[in-house]
């Protein structure tokens, strides 16, 4: 196996090597990375903007429980996304509800920051896919097909198209 | 017109590539490695919307139509309005905790005595609130114009407050056990105060570890500043 990474790492192509960075970058290709990062960074983020004792969550009752409760479970997604990423469908909507709700909940979700990376992070694990092709290859690849269409110009363009 | 190539790993239509000839196997050399990565348009799906419905709730924030929650401080911060008019008022002494080992703790072994004042209805003119990062502040400001700021079940602990109070129908010197006002009670054997109304003049509070309830905050700015309220 080898862990080539020009496209994404920005390090120096190298071949197959052991140890913990390496496995560490296999480890991270394989599940959305970013975006429970991102997610759990932002759920943190508000939980670290509430200061609320206790004794006072419970005297206002559900409304401030909820306050503590979103960013509990975007913390909780976003884990759920690095650790159990077939899943990550579900992890990234409720997150982004959960995010979205933080604004009405949470100090206005974390005076804004705390949202913003929670629905970034949520974002990103909904677009992320595995097994996937680097950017520059699937480009060059499109570019191809479009010039190999306009060249064969009979075929019918479902022909051209990526099945 | 490709989108359906995002629904699927792009593994099964490319096997024909010259760049991707291990195209089985789950890496390949040269560039092209096989990795899990984010589709842009398919995270386009769910951004779009969400920047919408974050906008939407933006709006209808600063507009005043949705309530909203704050349950902040721990740091020191403070709040001003130039009025603030209420019904059912309560005052009492408390120790605040802070967490173990807090780095703002200093000498004062963890604890703040603080004053509580709890109101049931809360209508402030010109609220602003500013919290000192250390070198700028977050600085927000709300009812400015002609809707004023609403809040309810609104409690401060504050360390310092100064204001032109009046007071309807107070009552002096109860045990903060036996407070009935705005709902709230404190502890036994401490002194406290409770009234029908207040309404005070050019309020500044600062607050050493406020909470609060729902807020109703027309006209808001939430903005940074190199001066505080």
């Amino acid at each position: 196996m080898t862990a080539d990474t020009h496209a994404g790492g920005g390090e120096p192509g190298t071949a197959a090597r052991p140890g913990p960075r390496a496995a560490f970058r296999r480890w991270r290709s394989r599940r959305p990375f970013w975006g429970g990062l991102l997610l759990t960074l932002g759920g943190a983020e508000i939980l670290l903007t509430e200061k609320a004792s206790l004794k006072v969550v419970l005297h206002i009752g559900m409304q401030g429980l909820a306050g503590y409760l979103l960013p509990a479970l975007m913390v909780l997604c976003g884990l759920l996304t690095l650790f159990n990423p077939a899943q990550r469908l579900f992890y990234s909507l409720t997150g982004i509800l959960l995010s979205l709700g933080t604004w009405l909940t949470s100090n206005l979700g974390g005076f804004f920051l705390g949202l913003l990376l929670g629905a970034t992070g949520s974002c990103l694990a909904f677009g992320w896919l595995p097994d996937q092709e680097s950017r520059r290859a699937r480009r060059r690849r499109r570019r191809q097909q479009r010039a190999a269409r306009t060249v064969h110009e009979t075929r019918s363009p479902v022909d051209a198209e990526p099945v | 017109m490709a989108s359906s190539s995002d629904l699927t790993p792009s593994a099964d239509h490319t096997p024909d590539h010259p760049e991707s000839a291990a195209a089985g196997e789950p890496v390949a050399g040269d560039g092209t490695e096989r990795r899990g990565r984010v589709r842009l348009r398919r995270a386009a799906v769910m951004a779009v919307p969400a920047t919408l419905v974050a906008a939407g709730l933006a709006v209808l924030t600063a507009q005043g139509a949705l309530g909203v929650q704050f349950a902040i401080s721990g740091m020191p911060f403070t709040v001003t309005a130039t009025e603030l008019n209420g019904t059912g008022f309560e005052q009492f002494g408390a120790l605040d905790n802070m967490a173990e080992d807090s780095p703002n703790a200093g000498d004062t072994g963890g604890q703040v005595l603080v004053v509580t004042s709890a109101i049931k209805n809360a209508t402030l003119t010109k609220l602003c609130q500013s919290v000192d990062l250390g070198g700028t502040n977050l600085l927000i400001t709300a009812g400015s114009g002609a809707n004023k700021v609403q809040a309810t079940d609104l409690t401060t602990d504050s360390t310092e407050l100064s204001g032109d109070a009046a007071f309807n129908k107070i009552e002096i010197g109860n045990d903060a056990s036996t407070l009935t006002k705005a709902g709230v009670q404190g502890p036994k054997g401490v002194f406290s105060q409770q009234a029908d109304t207040v309404r005070i003049a050019n309020l500044r509070q600062t607050n050493y570890a406020t909470t609060a309830g729902v807020f109703k905050l027309p006209g808001l700015k939430l903005r940074f500043s190199d001066t505080g309220c």
